[in-house]
């Protein structure tokens, strides 16, 4: 099963586009995130984690190799997002895996930030 | 300091160091900081010029969703070994008071990123940000942040220990 019914974000600033299947769901973000866009990113991560529950699936990867900048509006969302995996049985829980970029400075402060919030569940690759 | 009805955007600059004042678009957050960061990229490490930008954007965002009036005044420089970044807007007497007590609250923490952690918590569940914003500045920045009230107008200023690298 292709998951290919999500409608992705697209504005002058930011792309996000999410694709996968039954085993595993990728969400690209590319551009700069920020205070227009938060509800938006917002609500996509709330479809991301119903559509991963309702499914099974058992890891999600977040790519933000192309992702200039994200506020904290924006980062808050992706906080939110982990709280409530984090707050699922445990075996209801699924694992959360970031690709950053080592040469985007803010993502290796940022990422070690969500990794000690939810060290349980969220992965970071360079 | 009074804060100067003038024209959309003014910048004045002297060198590294520049004032601006702009409207209340959002966009405009994110094009000042593309320009504090390839500005101060010149004179700084790329890590704190990448510092600077992030702080210059979460001040900017606080300071454009609070203000009363149609601007917010910004200055970046350096002065007495700190490199200092500053907003400055009108403000409602209870968005005043709300962001001294989270300045307030930040600096009875002696780790910033344990704070950090325990803002991420506590926000997790709430649907505003709730001071994330100034947290990510201390604990992710490395920017002591302080603030200065005169009547309506409330000053933030963000600071760091710094020298200039060679260009």
């Amino acid at each position: 099963m292709m998951f290919t019914d999500m409608a992705g974000i697209k504005n002058n600033d930011i792309q996000v586009e999410l694709f996968g299947d039954g085993s595993g769901i990728t969400v690209r973000l590319e551009g700069s995130a920020d205070t227009r866009v938060k509800d938006a990113i917002h609500g996509f991560l709330q479809k991301t984690h119903s559509l991963a529950s309702e499914q099974h699936i058992p890891h999600v990867t977040i790519d933000f190799r192309r992702l200039e900048f994200m506020n904290s509006a924006c980062f808050k969302a992706f906080v939110t997002w982990l709280g409530t995996v984090k707050g699922l049985d445990e075996g209801s829980q699924y694992r959360i895996r970031f690709l950053a970029n080592d040469k985007i400075h803010w993502q290796r402060r940022s990422m070690r930030a969500l990794r000690c919030f939810a060290a349980s569940i969220v992965s970071i690759e360079n | 300091m009074a804060i100067e009805q003038t024209k959309p955007v003014e910048v004045v600059m002297d060198g590294t160091r520049f004032e601006l004042q702009i409207g209340l678009e959002p966009d405009m957050v994110a094009v000042v900081r593309r320009f504090v960061e390839s500005l101060y990229g010149r004179v700084l490490d790329p890590e704190s010029a990448s510092k600077l930008a992030l702080t210059a954007h979460e001040l900017m965002d606080n300071a454009v969703r609070y203000a009363c009036g149609d601007r917010v005044l910004v200055r970046v420089g350096f002065g007495d070994g700190l490199l200092e970044i500053h907003t400055q807007n009108r403000a409602a007497p209870n968005d005043i008071a709300s962001i001294r007590v989270l300045i307030e609250e930040m600096n009875s923490w002696s780790d910033p990123f344990q704070y950090y952690l325990e803002l991420m918590d506590r926000t997790s569940s709430r649907l505003d940000s709730s001071g994330l914003g100034l947290g990510r500045i201390w604990a992710e920045a490395d920017m002591t942040l302080t603030m200065d009230v005169e009547a309506d107008i409330v000053s933030v200023c963000a600071a760091m220990p710094m020298t200039r690298s060679a260009a």
